[in-house]
């Protein structure tokens, strides 16, 4: 009845790793289509600008969105990532008034690494359940980013907007790391023993305790890193808006779990790409891209943003149903398994 | 019956969060000069109402293994209409009727979505709060007009002797949410769905149209609360909702519903409440940042403490302290005899997960 995991269903290795590749493909597929539509919107031309504009709307968005699919990969998830945003913006700006640019954006850094190992403690130690423990911390870090810097303002480093936000020629910084950060996000999944340790953990938690997996540890870590990714978009905001904004983390709460969800990454964990999390990410900047060329009320990106990511859900659940019932219904004790394991009632 | 009854709602838990409003009302009379006063004690439980009421439908949804975060801009939407229709002489009972009809309509998408396609309750909702938010912005064009009908203002600020109107009908609210979740199927099918969905699907209850109907009551009372919010205020203003989220949520915890669902019941949440409010005006110094940082630390609190309290072992699963010890592990080094003899076998890991019971 619930979203169960889909791993049974493949018979293979190979036959698992195809069926997660392939939730990515619908964010490529809706990018390039709406990448059409900015093209047709905005009179045939796309223009270095426009490409920057997206580049740069999609990079906080990435950053954030790598981290919350490590921690959605672990079958949990972190609400607190748009409070880490504030906490780490607000951090760049007011140390760069003090005249601690660089040091800001460190400090900002190793603030968002304890914010989000303060959340795997609470979520792996103090075991309440992670959708609590991230709303109520992230309530906490707003709480400070406030204290810090009470209204918006604040500078930063001059060198910080043409790093986050500049070009080189034609070609955006933001695509560079872009890039990057989907490299190291990549790496970090797949090439890491954390990160295999990681997919293991969200497939099945069971199995990966009796294979001797630190799960406590990789959960723990995997949190402190979403921390860290969240601090890096506060950082790049910083620079983008050349200023800090105590209210600025407000709206990724959902963006950055839209950015997950439209790249394929199953809410119930264990299944997910990377490649996917950035192009949701390219994504949802070209929705408000297209929404601007097409002249549109900009009350009406809400309207859109919301509907697609509940579309996006729809088309997965409902995809994963019609696999349910291709399958062969031989499979649908190991699938009972499957679901009994993943339901948290079953703990 | 009774037996089956205690394991849902357990005296123990309904009993802390009322000792713990007792114990916030004597450190408020200790340190706020005239708390007890009958003046702010009707204040307090006026507040506590607006938050009680709108957190109805979130302690349904959340009993049921679900979550709202609709709420904010179901409420802003609601008083947006109501507000709106007034200045288009529309005003009437029949526009709250309406009003309200919509606020379940709302809810019955959510539930539909939850219950019928499996989105789960955490996106549905938070896309459905986007798509409410974009509806508010383009009725009201980004500026919300007219003024709330002054039965409406009456019912939300009006009061009869020292206690307020929306007290009593709190009170009255508070009985039938109760009987309803005590003594209807319908409330035992809520507890059951909560505990096991996939139990109750084979006990051939109709889980579907539960969901549906308890994401339509949370979209009723947060409408209901939109409502008493314009009259409250006068008027509509955007993102009037948006302070109303986190608490919803923070009242049903701390008053020891299971985040997990099939645990806990409505006098938890109206303790919750109460101990919310209470603590909010007795330190009034508490700005913005001083009450975001409360919320937090109550919530994370009162969780930690009811996982420990109700966990079925009866004592700290894990402690914090022990959490950090285990990473002291990795600061030693690997050829250390030491960390070889202490390093965790699988079988205790498993013991300490609740797995062993299997």
């Amino acid at each position: 009845m619930t979203l169960s995991n889909p791993a049974p269903l493949a018979s293979s290795w190979s036959g698992r790793r195809r069926l997660t590749w392939q939730r990515s493909y619908a964010a490529a597929l809706i990018a390039v289509v709406l990448l059409v539509l900015d093209i047709v919107f905005s009179g045939g031309t796309f223009s270095s600008i426009q490409a920057l504009g997206i580049t740069n709307d999609a990079l906080p968005l990435a950053l954030a969105g790598i981290g919350e699919t490590l921690v959605i990969l672990t079958n949990g998830i972190d609400l607190s990532v748009g409070g880490i945003i504030t906490l780490a913006n607000v951090t760049v700006a007011v140390l760069s008034q003090h005249g601690l640019g660089e040091e800001g954006i460190i400090a900002a850094i190793a603030l968002g690494a304890a914010a989000g190992l303060a959340n795997g403690l609470i979520v792996s130690y103090a075991r309440i359940a992670p959708l609590i423990a991230t709303l109520a911390t992230s309530s906490i870090f707003v709480g400070v980013a406030l204290i810090i810097l009470p209204l918006p303002g604040g500078t930063v480093p001059g060198w910080l907007p043409g790093w986050a936000s500049g070009s080189l020629g034609f070609l955006p910084v933001s695509v560079i790391w872009l890039a990057l950060s989907l490299v190291s996000g990549w790496l970090l999944l797949h090439r890491t023993r954390f990160g295999v340790n990681l997919q293991a953990l969200g497939g099945s938690e069971p199995s990966a305790l009796s294979a001797g997996i630190g799960v406590v540890r990789v959960r723990t870590l995997a949190y402190t890193f979403s921390g860290v990714f969240a601090a890096l978009a506060g950082v790049v905001l910083a620079g983008l808006t050349q200023s800090g904004d105590p209210t600025i983390g407000a709206p990724y709460l959902l963006d950055t779990i839209a950015t997950v969800v439209i790249g394929g990454t199953s809410l119930v964990g264990g299944v997910g790409t990377i490649v996917g999390t950035v192009l949701g990410a390219v994504v949802l900047s070209l929705v408000s891209a297209v929404l601007l060329a097409s002249g549109l009320s900009t009350y009406i990106q809400y309207f859109v943003s919301g509907g697609i990511v509940v579309g996006a859900l729809l088309v997965q659940t409902q995809m994963y149903r019609l696999k349910v019932k291709g399958s062969a219904r031989r499979r649908h004790l190991a699938l009972d398994g499957a679901g009994s394991s993943a339901g948290p009632s079953a703990a | 019956m009774s037996r089956s009854r205690r394991t849902y709602v357990r005296p123990v838990e309904v009993g802390i969060p009322y000792v713990l409003v007792a114990l916030a009302l004597l450190y408020g009379a200790a340190t706020v000069p005239r708390f007890l006063s009958s003046r702010q004690l009707g204040s307090m439980t006026q507040t506590a109402a607006y938050i009680g009421i709108i957190a109805i439908g979130q302690t349904l949804v959340i009993l049921i293994g679900g979550i709202d975060l609709s709420i904010p801009y179901a409420i802003n939407l609601a008083a947006i209409l109501l507000t709106g229709w007034q200045a288009a002489n529309l005003a009437g009972a029949p526009d709250l009727a309406i009003v309200l009809l919509i606020g379940i309509a709302i809810g019955a998408v959510n539930g539909i979505g939850v219950a019928v396609f499996d989105v789960p309750p955490l996106v549905m909702t938070l896309g459905m709060n986007s798509v409410l938010e974009g509806v508010s912005l383009l009725y009201s064009n980004g500026s919300p007009v007219g003024n709330s009908p002054s039965f409406v203002s009456t019912l939300a600020t009006g009061e009869v002797a020292g206690i307020p109107y929306v007290v009593m009908v709190w009170a009255g609210l508070i009985a039938v949410v109760t009987c309803v979740l005590v003594f209807t199927r319908f409330g035992r099918y809520i507890y059951s769905i909560g505990a096991s969905r996939r139990a109750s699907v084979l006990s051939g209850l109709p889980v579907r149209r539960t969901i549906v109907a308890a994401y339509a009551l949370s979209g009723l009372s947060a409408a209901f609360g939109g409502v008493l919010l314009a009259g409250y205020s006068g008027e509509a203003y955007l993102g009037m909702g948006d302070n109303y989220l986190l608490p919803s949520i923070a009242v049903v915890v701390i008053g020891g519903t299971s985040i997990l669902g099939g645990k806990g019941s409505y006098v938890q949440t109206v303790a919750g409440a109460l101990l919310i409010t209470i603590i909010d005006s007795s330190l009034i110094t508490l700005g913005q940042s001083g009450q975001d940082i409360l919320y937090g630390s109550v919530i994370l609190f009162m969780a930690y403490f009811f996982q420990v309290a109700t966990s079925r072992e009866g004592r700290v699963p894990r402690s914090v302290t022990g959490g950090l010890r285990a990473f002291s592990g990795w600061l030693q080094p690997v050829y250390s005899p030491k960390a070889r003899v202490t390093a965790p076998a699988s079988e205790p890991r498993l013991e300490r997960a609740g797995l062993a019971e299997r």
